[in-house]
């Protein structure tokens, strides 16, 4: 685990070397690369204490997370002024949902914000009175709310996992998490990388021009390979179920990364937010994430715990 | 003491307004470092002058003084204690009385950075109201200082008229040039709607682009 995450600073202190004094000056997006890469830097090191910090640290980072993600979201779509204590509630339930991933609570978690929120969201909307705009609202705040923070909170309950032996040792929920990030972000950046150099055909033109079938494979076999290399380390996982899981979290990521675009350019706006200099918001950094922890987090649990 | 309460009550709103909402600011470095000078923003919310003071170091908040209705902050003893000597505001009689600007020219006597909102009130979110004449009258009698202004986007959709509890957003804040009095009345009141209508359009361009997003 302290090895993995040694390793990593190194790779980012490598990829920012490569880019800094290899990448050649004239290159047309090597500042954004550079700013990204710094971006990066700051984003491991707030990271840190999620995989080695005890609880209740991590819970209380990553829920962080989640309320930066919703508080973007929310910020981007429109809303009814009337509907002000629903968002409040819907605040509230942020602390309660990584509470039960904390706690360990699987029946509690898995329910509370597809079920419980789900009926009380939309009563609470309704005692606003006006059915004017009714649906677009109570859909749009509970979307936001299984993505930025249902799905987002299963890194969480990865935590709460109990450790597990495999060939290399005993495996803890900070390492099933660490892979869950590192192969989803990799995967992101393999994507990209493959683009930048060989992209030509788009995959969804209007949804995200510069996303390519190039990019998209090439992303996808990087990180199946990745996958069976490092799976058996970090999970319980065999070299032919890693290999079934990076496909996954390679079109998986893929495709929530798309969704967040097509959800950005319905309502006209570039980037979800400027938090991340280099990346734009919290959620377009996430945006694969939120497809990837629930399928990653599933897949474990329904194989091995 | 005054100046110590000053301080404790922006710093122990930093947490508020920098992690509950949070904020994207553009051309920070066009904010006045020193007084005199006077900042004046568009107002919804009752967030508006707690995040303008949210700009200014810690240091400087005791020279900063927040232009406030005095039917509105300044209703029985408490209230005025808390308005003038933990908010820093200044009372500003809204109807009738004898020399309204007169707390406010103290300020910008006494080196003070002075916020003023000069739509007067907070009108509707994100609709910029009448500019009203108060803000040329002010500046009229002291032309060399610098007026600021400051471009507030989406407080009123966090912490609109009638409520308490602002809902976590973040918003967009945009400064803009300084510029000085002039001395036709007319000429300001337009001068002042224009460095907005432009603000806005600024603060707004950066937040919706046609251009595409890579990756």
């Amino acid at each position: 685990m302290h090895f993995a995450l040694v390793a990593l600073y190194a790779l980012l202190v490598m990829a920012w070397a490569f880019s800094r004094y290899i990448l050649p000056n004239d290159s047309p997006s090597k500042q954004e690369i550079l700013t990204r890469i710094k971006t990066w830097g700051w984003i491991l090191l707030f990271l840190l204490p999620v995989f080695i910090a005890p609880k209740p640290w991590p819970q209380i980072l990553l829920g962080l997370v989640s309320f930066l993600a919703f508080k973007e979201f929310i910020t981007l779509t429109p809303a009814r002024n009337q509907d002000r204590w629903a968002f409040l509630w819907a605040y509230v339930a942020i602390p309660l949902q990584y509470t039960w991933a904390g706690i360990g609570w699987y029946g509690m978690f898995i329910i509370f914000i597809p079920v419980y929120l789900f009926l009380f969201l939309p009563s609470r909307m309704v005692l606003a009175g006006h059915p004017k705009g009714f649906l677009r609202a109570t859909a749009t705040l509970h979307w936001g709310l299984m993505t930025t923070v249902y799905s987002l909170s299963h890194m969480a309950y990865l935590l709460a996992l109990p450790e597990k032996q495999n060939a290399f040792g005993m495996i803890s929920g900070a390492s099933l998490l660490f892979l869950l990030v590192f192969l989803t972000q990799a995967n992101d950046i393999a994507q990209f990388i493959w683009g930048k150099t060989l992209g030509k055909h788009p995959v969804l033109p209007l949804v995200s021009p510069k996303k390519t079938w190039e990019g998209l494979l090439g992303g996808i076999c990087t990180t199946i390979v990745l996958t069976m290399l490092l799976g058996p380390i970090f999970t319980p996982l065999t070299t032919v179920y890693a290999a079934g899981l990076g496909l996954l979290i390679g079109v998986f990521g893929f495709l929530g990364d798309v969704v967040m675009s097509a959800m950005k350019r319905d309502i006209g706006v570039k980037d979800s937010g400027t938090f991340l200099p280099g990346h734009g918001g919290v959620l377009d950094r996430l945006d694969s994430l939120t497809f990837t922890a629930p399928l990653y987090f599933h897949i474990l649990y329904y194989l091995y715990y | 003491m005054s100046a110590f309460y000053r301080k404790v009550f922006a710093a122990a709103l930093r947490p508020m307004t920098t992690l509950w909402m949070g904020y994207a600011l553009c051309h920070k470095e066009n904010l006045p470092l020193h007084g005199p000078a006077i900042v004046i923003a568009n107002h919804n919310s009752h967030l508006d002058a707690l995040m303008l003071l949210n700009l200014f170091p810690l240091s400087l908040v005791p020279s900063i003084k927040i232009a406030a209705a005095a039917d509105y902050f300044f209703t029985n003893t408490t209230t005025r204690f808390l308005a003038e000597h933990v908010a820093g505001l200044v009372p500003i009689a809204r109807k009738g009385g004898k020399d309204p600007l007169a707390p406010m020219v103290t300020v910008l006597e006494n080196e003070g950075i002075l916020f003023l909102f000069p739509e007067g009130t907070r009108g509707s979110p994100n609709i910029m109201g009448e500019i009203k004449p108060g803000l040329w009258h002010l500046a009229r009698r002291f032309p060399s200082i610098p007026i600021c202004p400051v471009y507030l986007h989406g407080l009123g959709r966090a912490l609109p008229k009638g409520s308490w509890i602002p809902v976590p957003l973040f918003a967009d804040i945009c400064v803009g040039e300084a510029f000085f009095a002039t001395s036709d009345k007319k000429t300001f009141q337009t001068q002042v709607k224009h460095i907005f209508d432009a603000l806005r359009i600024q603060t707004l361009a950066r937040l919706t682009t046609e251009t595409d997003d890579e990756e």
